[in-house]
């Protein structure tokens, strides 16, 4: 099944030298002078002068990182391969971020106030391994003289910064012999050129929170890793101006850096790590349990439907052998002629051949009903709205009825949030009520809970052997499990069913209703189809380093009825596991390389200095080289000025993989 | 001379304006007997009558059962019903004539401090003068004086009407008090001061007599007559043929203390001392008495002089003068035809003003099941009257109001103390302990106890007045000896001992009550402190209200407040006035002033300069008066130039007000010197009323105490077979009620609403807007019916004044103060004793039946009265809901019956005691509808199991799961009997399943209807909690032991209200074992007696209040104390089955239900319980098998929240 990557589309990317703030971090103040010169009845020149100084203070990160904050590192934690010629990398998720302070270097252009230090294990380890990395309070990095009582270790030249949370932060810091900092932090020259911006496409990732979508720093080491483990620190130059400038003062023996960031990657010239290396390791199928050959039918049939056995143990005491699907099977799944459960036991089904129970809808229901539950606002939203009792299908019909009311109303609030209240009621056929916006959120709600958002793991693959290591299934979404599961949410004012028995429209049809309407925004219809849980929909998950290595990997899928379509939803679920769902039958899945996290590799000339033999190279010197080549060896995206720090980052690039896997549908 | 005369004498004199009024009785006898009243009258309604009205208190004074104050003056029923005057009582031509009568100023009238029967003495001396102008010689004045000592003691009793007592001189004649009028009028000539210096003198207070007191004393002419009105016959002015000369005649009066030590300027600042105990100083007492200071008033101020003027009484010839002039007595209507029509006179009959208002407008009928839009106009106003601005809008509680003619006053039951937290220091600073709790607990137990000991002690205190009083009666009609032997009033002084000992020892447990709290507030945390208040009051069934529509109202003017007084500097010495018109009668003042020289009158020049200032101001009318005598064509011209003159006299009015000046040169206001007589004075004083009670012959038997949600008092319910009210053995009750002041802003407010709200208005508010309207309660007719004398004289005993002897007046004198000092701090009423009717039957415990009004008379302080019910076209409307509804054939009076249902005829309340002390909840329980379970919990909220049905609806089972933390809990082994029986109760497995889906299914329906005041904080999660408590509730009586035959009386209790969304009640079980639960709107209501408690069990949302009706009382609304519940719900677990949930290993793999505090486990079927962690949705591959399980949720509540309230701490 896997198919050969051919680089089809080009990955794109732009680079740039800097993303500089209007205003750095740290203290600032504001000076005004105003002088009023008039003349006085008697012809007197008469002067005022008006002044004001106020200070202020600009907050951004400064002794620790967020996690948050990281969007990949390169090499990959803990990663193991051939890394000889790579730049080790850190991709952050603040475009501003390298910039946000500012150092006070002469003469030298805007520098980052952060650097890449690359350390061998060796290394690491004569100066104390991970013990030597502390944990201090910031005020302890405040003290006079900038020395430890004994003067063997020298402090950063820093001032004290108001912030609210201090007392609360805690820093890391690494007392750095000084030979080994001296040698291995950046010359004021080099400095600017180990960072830039990279800017990509986002639509084909899994989201994530960052400023400036797409546009993601990367700061790199000036030395190529060592062969064994290699140690990558991002630390802190504010402060260090006489480390980058070669000034420091004599006694010290250790400078005490601010560690931002650290992680350990493994050198093994004999260990491919590579994206389309292990694309082609994948293993490829459906979301099912292989069992060997010679397992009995009745054992072999459910596994191969997706169904993992489980003990079930009952309230009775008894414990029941059963079988558990979540809301992925490997192959479509026919409509149940029931839709409503009253609780989670009429959701159980007894197989009439062997007895055998099937707990996948019962489990949805309950799980759906404790979602609700742990939910406050959708508990108050629902108390506030049903206080009889009423069941599931009475519930949606509520809504459903709540929705056709206030549509006007809502489609107000959805095109512009908080303004449903305010437009003139003429327009709603009745005023929203006041519960109007707690009983929105349980619209809302409902349908992320469709959407599974929330749902724990365990409960969408039943087991490990559904998805091992280094491998990617395709599956059908079950949408019985779905009903199942927004039953349970709905369950929880009672059993009565009232308006909604006379109504007559089925439960399925009522929550697809509210889906829809929720899907279309402020276009919502008075009375959409609601067949959207009668549509198919496929999807993949997909567990590999490849999700965990390359944070931003790009995923693009194709439907029989639309080329291109849209995935539902694309989320990592966990660091190394991808979850896509699309609507339609999925034919092929693209995974592209994210381009901000592409393989930052020394190319290898004669005319260009290589690294010394600690590893160590200067970008600037090897951009003067390049540059002095002309342009027999141009980037694929030239930048305007050859020695700047998007230059030095297009010569070092890699052009990146796509590699796309095709479901060959049993016909 | 004592110090105080001396210095009065030296003293600058203070004038103070009073209002002097003249009704003048003239012309022949009608063929009755009868004179006619002042024709004038007639235009503000000819019903108007009038007696030559004259108390005699004598025989009252003697024997205390007859005071002659008999409603309606005496009047007996004459042909067609009506009630006309005894001949003996009918105005003679002696009766004719000009009656003068002047009203101190108010700050005399009023008492010296709060609820003190304590008022400034009189002024008792006063110089009369008339000043007559005949028609034959306008310009002359002829000059006539009297003067009157208001009281010197021995009066004449045919002209003075007030009796005061006085001991018998010698006092060993033994302590019989007689009673003298006092009140002498004489001439100037005939007044020897030597001789009325001899007379005994009293001193007289706005009370008359301090002994029997009367409200109206200071006003109604009946009560002072030559104290403080007087009667001028015009004898020395009639020819041979008893005719008046044509003239006009106008009054001058002054008035002074006898005793200088008795003026307000020398004894209120002894009686109205500062804090320190310093005298009060001028500005103190001129504030209390309301007087404004002379401007310029230097050194020392006394004594006060009064002085008023009321100038132009005409008797001119209507035919000579060629129309009536100002107010000429008789002459003929002069409207021809323009006045406007009279205002009918309509009455309404409530059970308040408002209820009495609302009827006035009533002519449909209203019940319960008509829509609220629909309502009609009456209970529109009703709504207004309320407060409530949007009737159409209420909320059922206050529809519930309007429904309820309440009908009852209250009797404060004392006080006791609660914690308050200070608004800025909550949060913050800790709470009191909960020892200091408990001790507060304990102190208000005290309290209680203290004031229960109280409340029977005013009981003991009125029975011994009242015992007293016979004694006292016994010895004036001569059956009881006070000297006989053996002593006879033993018995009486022997229980005066103990009653004297036992309030000492209730005060002087009082005080070291007061002193424990003071000191326990000292000890308080800062930021609490104590606060008293009240106990639950007691309530008495109140007195009917009747409204009177279009009544003329009062004419008495009003004189500028504060009253501008003066001194002699600033009497006005000259007017603008024109001589030849109307001359000045300078030598016969001359005259007169030396007359009062010589007769040794004190203040002589001072009363002489006041009587000039009058005739001044008489002469000042006369010459405006007679600037214009032409011939008036109609009542349009006389009424435009009578208001022209009378303007002339009154400040305010640019260019037409007279502009006076004193001596001194400041301005004196016209209307402080004289008024101008425009017609006869009319000023509603007291309604007298006569009512046929008829006590329902079956007794309770024929009211209906109505289930359901239905109003809250008995409904009338006619026996079968039984006439409903015929005119068959009725109760005669007479009465008379004093026509109180009162704000009448609420009424004109209200109307205003109602009128504004055009939809239901047809335009009778505005009438009634336009209308006089005076409300009056039916004082006494409750008493009167319970066989009580309203009436009785109660003399005060007064050991300085003995009626029995020193020893027991003194005692019971010494009693009732202390009592009284007590019961005013301890805030618990004192009712006024009242003496059974002479042979009366036992009151019964409970009385109910109907009335009709059959007369009603407004009477006012001159003796004039109308009837407003005479007539044949006036009907009394009773309030629709207090009107039976009987056949016409008995409904054919003025006046349709009006319903008193069943009320008790004791001081009562209803008292709701919930059982377990400070921690009254006993269980709790919630509705689980996630599994169709009841959840049982224990009163400190553990979770003790549930209760689920098993099994198909109709045969199926309660099943009993326990759920509690320690191990298995069965039924019977819940700790709380009262919730081990409710539980036990709803599992009997006799029932099935019956008893808990009838529970279920009352919840169900009970809670969407119940808006408590806040959500519990774990209701968004398993519904609202209710609490099961235990309640005790009985009646009690005022006076402590339940009155005579009321101690079998049981009386059925109603509880809850669904209507009231405050209203928290799912359902009562009777008793303590819950042997039958009945939800609302069920017949079952456990009877409350005095003697029995009742016994129930109520479900309950614990944040809302339980309504308790009894029908005879205001019902009650009972409620859990706030903290107590608070803290509760913080503690209250919760548990709820929960599966097939996916586990990972052991852990189940769920997320923890949202929750405040506690910690959520997870019970499985093999009885293990894991801790609920935060679920991670991430995958785990940790290679532990899945597997699915079975159990339960539950929160545990281990430790108490961490911000609970510190009640917590000590549940």
């Amino acid at each position: 099944m896997p198919h050969p990557g051919s680089p089809s589309e080009a990955l794109s990317l732009g680079l740039y030298d800097a993303y500089l703030p209007a205003l750095t971090a740290g203290s600032h103040r504001v000076l005004v002078q105003q002088s009023i010169v008039y003349e006085e009845t008697g012809g007197a020149q008469k002067a005022h002068h008006y002044y004001r100084d106020e200070a202020f203070v600009v907050r951004g990160p400064r002794f620790f990182l967020d996690e948050n904050d990281i969007h990949a590192r390169y090499p990959a934690v803990g990663a193991m391969g051939d890394f000889g010629r790579h730049v080790a990398n850190i991709v952050l998720r603040k475009r501003a971020l390298p910039w946000e302070r500012e150092l006070t270097l002469a003469g030298a252009p805007r520098a980052p106030w952060m650097a890449l230090l690359l350390l061998t294990e060796a290394e690491f380890q004569a100066q104390g391994g991970d013990a030597a990395v502390q944990t201090i309070a910031p005020d302890a990095l405040f003290v006079p003289g900038r020395r430890t009582s004994d003067g063997k270790v020298l402090f950063p030249r820093l001032a004290a910064e108001p912030s609210p949370d201090a007392g609360q932060q805690r820093v890391s810091v690494l007392d750095l012999e000084r030979g080994l900092a001296s040698a291995l932090c950046p010359s004021p020259a080099d400095l600017p050129l180990l960072a830039h911006v990279r800017q990509v496409a986002m639509d084909d990732k899994p989201r994530a929170a960052m400023h400036g979508a797409g546009e993601f720093p990367v700061v790199c080491a000036r030395r190529v890793p060592a062969p064994g483990a290699n140690l990558a620190l991002l630390v802190s130059l504010e402060g260090w101006e006489e480390l980058i400038e070669g000034r420091l003062p004599a006694g010290p023996e250790r400078l005490r850096l601010v560690v931002l960031a650290r992680w350990r990657f493994i050198h093994d010239p004999g260990f491919a790590h590579s994206f389309p290396g292990l694309a082609g390791r994948l293993d490829i199928d459906l979301l099912r349990t292989k069992t060997p050959p010679g397992t009995p039918p009745a054992v072999a049939v459910p596994h191969a439907a997706g169904y993992t056995q489980m003990s079930y143990r009952r309230d009775a005491g008894d414990a029941l052998p059963s079988w558990y699907r979540g809301p992925f099977a490997p192959a479509p799944v026919a409509l149940l002629p029931v839709d409503c459960f009253d609780h989670a036991d009429a959701a159980l089904i007894l197989s009439p051949e062997d007895g055998a129970l099937t707990t996948s809808y019962a489990a949805a229901w309950q799980l759906g009903r404790l979602m609700a539950l742990a939910s406050p606002s959708f508990l108050a939203a629902t108390r506030a709205f049903i206080t009889d009792n009423a069941g599931p299908r009475e519930v949606a019909f509520r809504l459903d009825t709540f929705m056709r009311l206030h549509l006007g109303a809502i489609r107000r609030e959805w095109a512009a949030p908080g303004a449903a209240v305010s437009t003139p009621a003429d327009e709603a056929k009745a005023a929203p009520p006041d519960s109007f916006h707690a009983v929105l959120k349980m619209v809302v709600w409902l349908r992320g809970l469709l959407r599974l958002e929330g749902v724990p793991f365990p409960y969408l693959v039943g087991g490990e052997a559904l998805l091992p290591v280094a491998s990617l299934r395709f599956f059908h979404v079950d949408s019985n499990w779905l009903l199942a599961l927004a039953n349970g949410a709905l369950s929880l004012s009672g059993t009565a069913t009232g308006a909604a028995a006379r109504d007559g429209l089925p439960l399925r049809r009522l929550i697809a209703r509210l889906v829809e309407r929720c899907e279309a925004g402020p276009m919502a219809e008075l009375d959409p189809k609601g067949d959207a849980l009668d549509r198919p929909r496929t999807g993949f998950l997909l567990r590999s380093t490849l999700v965990s290595d390359w944070p931003g990997l790009e995923t693009v899928v194709d439907t029989a009825a639309e080329q291109g379509a849209r995935l539902l939803r694309l989320e990592r679920l966990a660091p190394d596991v991808l979850l896509g769902v699309a609507e339609g039958q999925l034919v092929r899945l693209t995974l592209k390389e994210p381009p901000e996290g592409l393989a930052f590799r020394l190319a290898k000339h004669p005319d260009v200095p290589e690294p010394d033999a600690r590893g160590l190279f200067s970008p600037l010197a090897r951009l003067q080289a390049e540059s002095a080549l002309g342009g027999a060896r141009r980037p694929p995206a030239a930048p305007v000025d050859p020695l700047s720090a998007a230059a030095f980052a297009a010569g070092a690039l890699s052009s990146g993989s796509i590699q796309s896997f095709v479901w060959e549908i049993a016909r | 001379m004592s110090p105080v005369e001396t210095a009065a004498a030296a003293a600058t004199a203070i004038l103070v304006p009073i209002q002097l009024e003249a009704l003048v009785i003239e012309g022949a006898a009608a063929p009755e007997g009868d004179l006619l009243l002042a024709r004038h009258t007639a235009e503000r309604g000819a019903s108007l009558r009038w007696k030559a009205n004259r108390v005699n208190y004598v025989s009252g004074l003697r024997t205390l059962v007859d005071p002659k104050l008999t409603p309606f003056l005496g009047a007996v029923p004459a042909a067609g019903d009506r009630l006309a005057l005894r001949d003996s009582e009918r105005p003679t031509t002696t009766d004719r004539g000009v009656y003068l009568r002047w009203i101190v100023p108010a700050g005399l009238r009023k008492s010296l401090a709060q609820n003190s029967l304590s008022f400034p003495a009189l002024p008792d001396q006063w110089v009369i003068l008339r000043l007559l102008r005949r028609a034959t010689s306008r310009a002359e004045v002829e000059l006539k004086a009297w003067v009157i000592d208001g009281s010197a003691y021995p009066g004449d009793a045919g002209s003075a009407s007030l009796p005061v007592a006085t001991p018998r001189k010698g006092g060993a004649a033994g302590p019989e008090v007689t009673a003298q009028p006092v009140g002498v009028a004489r001439t100037l000539d005939e007044y020897d001061p030597a001789r009325q210096a001899q007379m005994a003198h009293t001193t007289l207070t706005a009370l008359g007599t301090a002994w029997t007191g009367s409200p109206t004393f200071s006003t109604s002419l009946a009560e002072n007559r030559n104290v403080l009105s007087w009667h001028d016959g015009l004898e020395d002015l009639r020819d041979a043929q008893d005719k008046l000369p044509l003239a006009s005649v106008s009054y001058a009066v002054v008035g002074w203390y006898l005793t200088p030590g008795a003026d307000p300027l020398a004894a209120l600042p002894l009686t109205l001392k500062s804090e320190a105990g310093a005298p009060a100083d001028l500005d103190a007492v001129l504030k209390h008495l309301g007087w404004a200071a002379p401007l310029g008033a230097q050194g020392r101020l006394g004594p006060c002089l009064f002085h008023g003027a009321l100038a132009h009484i005409n008797f001119w010839d209507a035919e000579r003068y060629r129309g009536p002039l100002l107010g000429y007595p008789q002459s003929p209507p002069a409207h021809g035809g323009l006045m406007p029509p009279e205002a009918r006179m309509e009455v309404g009959l409530g059970t308040s003003a408002q209820a009495a208002l609302a009827a006035l407008v009533s002519d449909q009928f209203w019940d319960d099941e008509v829509e609220a839009k629909d309502r009609p106009k009456w209970a529109v106003l009703e709504g207004h009257l309320l407060g409530a601005a949007d009737p159409a809008g209420l909320d059922a509680a206050t529809r519930r109001k309007l429904d309820h003619p309440l009908g009852f006053t209250s009797l404060e039951a004392g006080q006791r103390h609660v914690l308050v937290q200070e608004k800025e220091a909550a949060e913050k600073a800790p709470g009191p302990t909960p020892a200091q709790r408990e001790e507060l607990a304990r102190l208000n137990e005290r309290q209680s106890a203290l004031n229960g000991v109280v409340r029977g002690l005013i009981a003991r205190g009125n029975a011994l007045r009242i015992a007293w009083r016979e004694r006292v009666v016994a010895v004036r009609t001569g059956t009881l000896r006070p000297d006989a032997t053996p002593d006879p009033l033993a018995g009486l002084k022997a229980e005066l001992d103990a009653f004297v000992e036992d309030v000492g020892r209730a005060s002087a447990t009082s005080l070291v009550l007061l002193t424990a709290f003071i000191q326990f507030g000292a000890n308080l945390p800062p930021g609490w402190r104590l606060e008293a208040e009240p106990e639950p009051s007691f309530w008495v069934a109140a007195d009917p209200v009747v409204m009177l529509a279009g009544v003329p109202g009062a004419s008495r003017p009003a004189l500028p407040e504060p009253l501008p007084c003066r001194t002699l500097a600033g009497v006005v010495a000259r007017a603008p006035v024109a001589p030849e018109r109307a001359a000045f009668p300078e030598a016969a003042l001359a005259a007169l002033a030396e007359r009062l020289h010589a007769k040794g009158l004190p203040q002589a020049g001072a009363l002489a300069a006041l009587l000039r200032e009058a005739a001044l101001m008489e002469q000042a009318v006369a010459s405006a008066a007679f600037a214009e005598t032409a011939p008036f064509v109609g009542q349009i011209e006389w009424t435009r130039w009578k208001d022209a003159l009378q303007a002339r006299f009154r400040s305010g009015t640019p260019g037409q007000s007279l502009v006076l000046a004193g001596g001194d040169g400041r301005e004196v206001l016209p209307e402080t010197l004289v008024s101008v007589w425009g017609q006869q004075p009319w000023s509603p004083l007291y309604i007298d009323w006569s009512v046929n009670w008829h006590t329902s012959p079956g007794g309770l038997d024929d009211w209906r105490f109505a289930t359901g949600q239905h109003p809250l008092h008995y409904d009338y319910r006619q026996p079968v077979g039984v006439p409903a009210t015929g005119r068959a053995n009725p109760t005669g009750v007479k009465g008379r009620s004093l026509m109180a002041p009162m704000d009448g802003r609420f009424m004109a407010d209200a109307l205003t609403a109602a009128i504004a709200e055009s939809r239901l208005n047809n335009g009778d508010f505005a009438a009634l807007t336009r209308t006089p309207l005076v409300g009056q309660e039916l004082s006494g007719l409750g008493a009167s019916v319970r066989r009580l004398n309203a009436q009785a004289l109660m003399p005060r005993p007064d050991a300085a004044l003995p009626w029995l002897s020193t020893a027991t007046d003194q005692l019971l004198a010494q009693g009732t103060d202390a009592l009284a000092r007590l019961a005013a701090g301890l805030r618990i009423a004192m009712p006024a004793p009242l003496p059974p009717l002479p042979s009366a039957p036992e009151v019964p415990a409970l009385e109910a039946g109907w009335f009709r009004l059959e007369h009603l008379w407004v009477i006012d302080d001159f003796g004039q009265w109308a009837e407003p019910i005479a007539r044949p076209e006036t009907r009394v409307q009773p309030h629709p809901r207090s009107r039976l509804r009987l056949g016409p054939a008995v409904d054919d009076t003025q006046c349709g019956p009006f319903a008193r249902p069943p009320r008790l005829t004791e001081g009562a309340r209803l008292d709701i005691a919930f059982s377990g002390g400070a921690d009254p909840i006993r269980g709790w329980i919630y509705l689980n509808r996630l599994d169709q379970a009841l959840v049982v919990c224990a009163g400190d909220g553990k979770l003790l199991g549930e209760l689920a049905l098993e099994g198909a609806v109709g045969g199926g089972a309660a099943v009993w799961r326990s759920l509690a933390e320690a191990g298995p809990v069965g039924l019977a082994a819940i700790g709380d009997p009262v919730l081990a029986h409710f539980a036990t109760w709803l599992a009997d497995p006799l029932e099935g399943a019956d008893r808990l889906v009838r529970m279920l299914a009352a919840i169900d329906e009970a809670l969407p209807t119940i808006r408590a005041r806040e959500a519990a904080p774990e209701q968004m999660l398993i519904g609202r909690p209710l609490a099961v408590v235990a309640v005790e509730a009985r009646f009690q009586s005022f006076r402590g032991e339940p009155p005579p035959g009321a101690a079998a009386l049981r009386l059925p209790l109603r509880l809850g209200n669904r209507r009231d969304e405050q209203d928290g009640l799912v359902g009562h079980g009777e008793g303590r074992r819950f042997s039958v639960f009945a939800a609302l709107d069920t017949p079952t209501a456990p009877p409350a007696g005095f003697a029995t408690a009742s016994q129930f069990v109520l479900v309950m949302d614990p944040l809302a209040s339980v309504e308790i009706a009894s029908g005879v009382l205001p019902a009650r609304a009972a409620s859990l104390p706030i903290d107590t519940v608070r803290a509760a719900l913080t503690r209250l677990e919760i548990g709820f089955s929960a599966g097939p949930v996916l586990f990972h290993g052991a852990l189940p793999l769920l997320p923890p239900p949202a929750s405040t505090g506690g910690r959520w486990e997870w019970h499985g079927s093999d009885g293990a319980s894991v801790p609920i962690a935060a679920l991670g949705i991430e995958p785990r591959f940790e290679g532990a098998p899945p597997s699915v399980g079975e159990g339960r949720l539950i929160l545990r509540r281990t430790e108490p929240a961490a911000k609970a309230s510190p009640l917590v701490a000590e549940g």
